[in-house]
């Protein structure tokens, strides 16, 4: 669905992204881990169009979409969650959603409905201010707001930053749900634990480059991403394989 | 206290304090989409005073010469926008800024040389006829004057609370970035809400006309005492600007009649002293104000 081909990037004179060649098929959910700066947010940033691609090619569905402004990639079908919500804090949860359909129109109130059936605490909450919302729910509302852009690709940034571990959890099975719905996700993620056990597949990001690149369990897996992500923990073995594919079935299994 | 005196003194204050509200709204309204606080902003309500009362002189009917000094304001606005400011959005802010006072000294010249150093006038809209509230006599034009500004502000509140472009600007209000990511085309809206601020000072400058006279150099103290307005509302409350806007007027007419009217310019711009020093100075302020967003 996504196709990035040695894609570079950055501002003014930094540049941020080397060649980054990356792949969403529809229906995946791809996560795409890496340190405090390694160019994570960069990437979802220049594929919507807000920092500028200074090479290689953005395609979605086979079109390219690099050369397009902000709101013609809206159009396109992108959205994306950004890192810390950036909600419009004084504007009400409706509010909110109803910027989220602003670039793509039409069928707003099903749109709305839909959104208030997936997140009914939202539906609660909907004449609130955002910023009186709690951190989860803000999550939520940020990730209701993108998909009322009604998107066929939907890129989360950090979506887990500042939850609480059940939160997290919480979080995950939502993404899981978009995608069990026909949805797909590219999702960037410091908590590599939390997001490699809901997605397909991932990709390593280290200064502005993709180093590792596989299926998710197998990364979760990997020593050297075990070293620089999760923490060192667990031996790389098949038994480690194994609870990891408990753990995901029972996180997708919503237990 | 004589009560007559005080309301001849606070409802003219009202009628000029409508203008200051209309400015101050287009300041506030101007700097949150597109960052730049626009001091051109008062020279639209005199660029309204001279067209609407130059078209009625070349026997245009009234109602043709407020449309068109209100067409002419918005497309004045977008001019300004489109030629001045959109060529150099990516250089600093206080380029910008610093444009936009160019920008009103040459509106200033070229109705100097259009339209003469004399101040012009106007009949009332419904004749020159006075009434008379609690003692005080007040020229009927200024039922005008009230009821075109409550009909504007009730039209901006409608769209900025109630239409998805409006809802875009205050989204662009709270947070630009998000706003784009959400598809919102800032630069489009900028247009909007210049060609939006010029037509309702050039509106608010028309209905002014018959009580105030149009005059080429009015619109620096329009624009200084919107200005005032916008900086009690910190660039961001568009009701507290509008508040702001209606007691700088009163305030100024009160410091006319029971001081002197030598003495009100001074009595204003004092208060604006007093409470930026009490919120910690006008740079603080434009810091809070312009760099949040
Ligand atoms: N607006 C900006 N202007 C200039 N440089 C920036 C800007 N945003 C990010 N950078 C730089 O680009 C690099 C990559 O930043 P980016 O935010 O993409 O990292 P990240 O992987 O998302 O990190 P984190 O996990 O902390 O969010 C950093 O060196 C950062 O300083
Ligand atoms: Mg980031």
């Amino acid at each position: 669905m996504l196709q990035l081909e040695r894609v570079s990037s950055g501002y003014g004179r930094s540049p941020v992204l080397h060649e980054v060649s990356l792949e969403v098929g529809a229906g995946e959910i791809v996560a795409l881990v890496g340190a405090n700066g390694a160019g994570k947010s960069t990437l979802l940033n220049t594929v919507m169009g807000l920092v500028r691609r200074t090479q290689g090619s953005i395609r979605l569905e086979g079109r390219d979409i690099g050369g397009l402004a902000t709101p013609a990639i809206v159009r396109t079908g992108l959205a994306q969650v950004p890192e810390r919500r950036q909600l419009f804090g004084t504007m009400s949860v409706e509010e909110n959603l109803r910027m989220g359909a602003y670039a793509r129109r039409g069928d707003v109130a099903g749109r709305l409905a839909a959104q208030y059936a997936l997140f009914p605490i939202l539906a609660e909450r909907r004449r609130q201010a955002a910023e009186t919302l709690s951190g989860g729910e803000q999550q939520m509302l940020a990730i209701a707001r993108a998909n009322m852009a009604a998107p066929r690709l939907l890129l989360l940034d950090e979506p887990s930053l500042g939850l609480a571990p059940l939160m997290v959890v919480r979080i995950m099975q939502e993404v899981a749900r978009l995608r069990a719905a026909g949805g797909t996700v590219l999702v960037v993620e410091q908590n590599a634990r939390a997001v490699l056990a809901i997605a397909d597949r991932g990709y390593v990001m280290e200064n502005g480059r993709i180093t590792h690149s596989a299926p998710a369990a197998a990364l979760l897996a990997d020593r050297s991403v075990q070293d620089a992500y999760l923490g060192g923990a667990g031996a790389s073995s098949r038994a480690a394989e194994a609870r990891i594919r408990a753990r995901r079935a029972a996180i997708l299994a919503g237990r | 206290m004589d009560l007559s005196v005080f309301v001849q003194l606070l409802l003219p204050g009202l009628t000029t304090g409508c203008v200051y509200a209309l400015v101050a709204l287009g300041f506030v309204l101007c700097a949150n989409v597109s960052g730049v606080v626009n001091f051109a902003q008062g020279e639209y309500v005199m660029l309204g005073g001279v067209i609407g009362a130059s078209l009625l002189a070349q026997g245009m009917p009234l109602a043709a010469a407020i449309a068109g000094a209100t067409a002419a304001g918005a497309l004045l606005g977008a001019l300004q926008e489109r030629l001045t400011l959109a060529p150099v959005r990516a250089a600093p802010d206080f380029i910008q800024i610093t444009i936009t006072l160019g920008v009103a000294v040459v509106l200033r010249g070229v109705a100097l040389i259009a339209f003469g150093k004399d101040p012009l006038s106007m009949p009332g809209f419904s004749g020159d006829g006075v009434f008379e509230v609690a003692g005080a006599v007040l020229p009927v034009q200024s039922l005008w004057v009230w009821g075109a500004s409550a009909a504007l502000l009730a039209a901006v509140f409608l769209f900025l609370m109630h239409s998805d472009a409006g809802r875009a600007v205050r989204a662009c209000a709270i947070n630009r970035q998000a706003a784009r990511l959400m598809g919102v085309d800032a630069e489009r809206l900028t247009l909007l809400v210049f060609a939006l601020a010029g037509a309702s000072a050039a509106l608010a400058g028309v209905v002014v006309t018959p009580i105030v006279l149009a005059n080429w150099d009015a619109g620096i103290a329009y624009g200084l005492k919107g200005f005032v307005g916008a900086i009690l509302g910190n660039f961001r409350s568009p009701v507290v600007a509008l508040a702001g806007g209606l007691g700088i007027g009163v305030l100024e007419s009160f410091a006319a009649g029971y001081v002197s009217s030598g003495y009100k310019d001074a009595i204003v711009y004092g208060v604006l002293l007093a409470y930026l020093l009490a919120r910690g100075g006008v740079f603080v302020f434009g810091r809070a104000a312009l760099l949040s967003r």
